[in-house]
């Protein structure tokens, strides 16, 4: 017993002063390698979902596939979660997660975020037939459900301090929760709550209480990574790529300032000698990655 | 190179706390529900009674071959059990059929001819039960059900999945809000392992104390 708890002290302090780094940028790798590991989320329709028929779906995807054109690699999806996602992340096994994280002081103490690409408005959803008022649900004896790491949490707290919360690993157990009277209201965004009032039982609020920017999110102080992704962004921003996508999934045009305080980078169109891939698009590659199969795209 | 910082440990070590604090519960409630019913099913199993035995067979093949996430989420989200009762249910009902099992072994490993002659002499089943059979069983069965009750611990942690605010909760939460998973998932790791030997070093005392060791 003594000695096992010794290896196991052992084994930790080891492993204290630091987890190992990257000293290649992401964009060296993903260059040597050929593909970029993009990491997806399932559970976030219209943002990030998979369809019956297993294909990746959603604006996030698009995205990335997108850039892995831009990029001259071919793309592989892996799917990520509220849990997993920092640590695939850090230990390499995914080179950027293009997906709906909203960038906090905290969480940027430990990874690196874009531009913001996607700007979600919180709203509420609660069982049919109750009010969607938010005076009604800010008082201690009600129960809010959200997914864990859910943005709009924070924000919430803010309006009501003595908020009661149950969070949950995925979006659609807290809207079963929800129907099963386990909570009294469910914070998350409007695009999703949109796609999830579809499946009945429920109603959504109609005045949005709270704003959620999300980036894409990389490794620490991966600052050519990091550029080049704003870069892309930007680029296609310019070209209208952006925001027809937001259209294709989100049904509305962009409705946030985007770029560094609504100006996007002057020259960004110019492609630099070094650290800058920007390869052509092959024949039709936009009429398929705006149309409803553009999982087929997938190499 | 990313530092570690261990400070978040003690910036969350309520959170942590309380976190272990429903582990402990839930991992006692789990010990004493699936000990009991375990220790029932596993008799029932030993009657000479066809239905009894048939039905301790299917209760432990049922629910032994039945994943306790899934027992989980039917309780909770099929039949809408609110969520401590059905993740206590789900934790005794997955526990309780390898505690049945690790009994009956320790009943047929008692000689047949004290329960014959028990009978013989004109005690009841029942009596059988409990003054010749368990009381040796439980001796025999010490170093099984020890194993049977370091599971209910690990096994505990998934009742996080329905928003149970147990450790393996509390980790996942520090984890999402400061992105620090690493240092979130090595308190965890460490206050489980406490967990499971504390429950070892229980175990071994009461053994010492039945005088099986």
């Amino acid at each position: 017993m003594r000695r096992t708890l010794v290896a196991l002290c052992g084994t930790l302090a080891a492993l204290l002063p630091a987890l190992p780094g990257h000293a290649e940028s992401t964009l060296q790798t993903v260059l040597k390698r050929g593909q970029l590991i993009a990491g997806i989320t399932a559970d976030s329709p219209p943002s990030g979902y998979v369809d019956a028929e297993g294909h990746i779906m959603g604006y996030c995807s698009d995205v990335a596939r997108y850039l892995s054109r831009r990029l001259g690699v071919t793309l592989q999806f892996v799917q990520v979660t509220a849990s997993s996602r920092v640590p695939l992340l850090q230990t390499g096994r995914i080179d950027a997660e293009i997906a709906v994280t909203t960038p906090n002081k905290v969480r940027n103490e430990v990874v690196d975020f874009t531009l913001t690409y996607i700007m979600d408005n919180g709203v509420l959803v609660v069982r049919q037939g109750d009010s969607t008022d938010l005076k009604n649900y800010t008082n201690a004896d009600k129960v809010i459900g959200a997914t864990q790491g859910n943005g709009f949490v924070d924000r919430w707290k803010l309006l009501s301090p003595q908020a009661k919360f149950k969070l949950f690993q995925d979006e659609g157990d807290v809207v079963v929760a929800l129907k099963n009277k386990e909570v009294d209201a469910y914070i998350t965004g409007s695009f999703l709550a949109a796609r999830f009032a579809k499946s009945g039982g429920i109603e959504v609020s109609k005045t949005p209480w709270a704003s959620s920017p999300d980036a894409i999110m990389v490794r620490e102080d991966d600052s050519k990574w990091r550029k080049w992704l704003d870069w892309g962004l930007e680029r296609m921003w310019v070209e209208g790529t952006l925001q027809k996508l937001y259209l294709k999934w989100y049904g509305i045009e962009p409705d946030f300032p985007f770029g560094d305080a609504g100006v996007i980078q002057p020259r960004v169109a110019e492609i630099g000698k070094t650290d800058d891939p920007w390869h052509d698009l092959p024949a039709g590659f936009m009429d398929k990655l705006l149309g409803a199969k553009s999982y087929e795209l997938d190499q | 190179m990313r530092a570690l910082d261990w400070s978040i440990l003690w910036q969350y070590r309520d959170a942590l706390l309380s976190g272990l604090l429903t582990t402990l519960w839930v991992s006692a409630v789990g010990v004493v529900t699936s000990t009991a019913a375990g220790v029932l099913v596993g008799c029932l199993g030993a009657l000479p009674l066809r239905l009894a035995r048939r039905f301790a067979g299917t209760y432990t093949g049922f629910l032994r071959n039945l994943p306790m996430i899934v027992k989980l989420f039917f309780l909770y989200f099929v039949l809408g059990l609110p969520a401590f009762p059905a993740a206590l249910l789900a934790l005794m009902l997955h526990q309780s059929a390898y505690i049945a099992d690790v009994v009956s072994a320790g009943i047929r490993s008692v000689s047949r001819g004290q329960i014959d002659a028990a009978l013989s002499l004109g005690l009841k089943w029942q009596q059988v039960f409990r003054l010749i059979l368990l009381p040796q069983v439980l001796r025999i069965v010490m170093p099984p059900l020890t194993t049977q009750y370091v599971a209910v611990v690990k096994n505990s942690s998934v009742a996080s999945l329905i928003a149970i605010p147990d450790l393996t909760y509390e980790t996942q939460g520090i984890n999402v809000e400061t992105f620090r998973g690493f240092e979130a998932a090595t308190a965890a790791t460490a206050l489980y392992v406490v967990i499971a030997l504390a429950v070892i070093g229980g175990m071994s005392a009461l053994a010492s104390r039945l005088g099986t060791r």
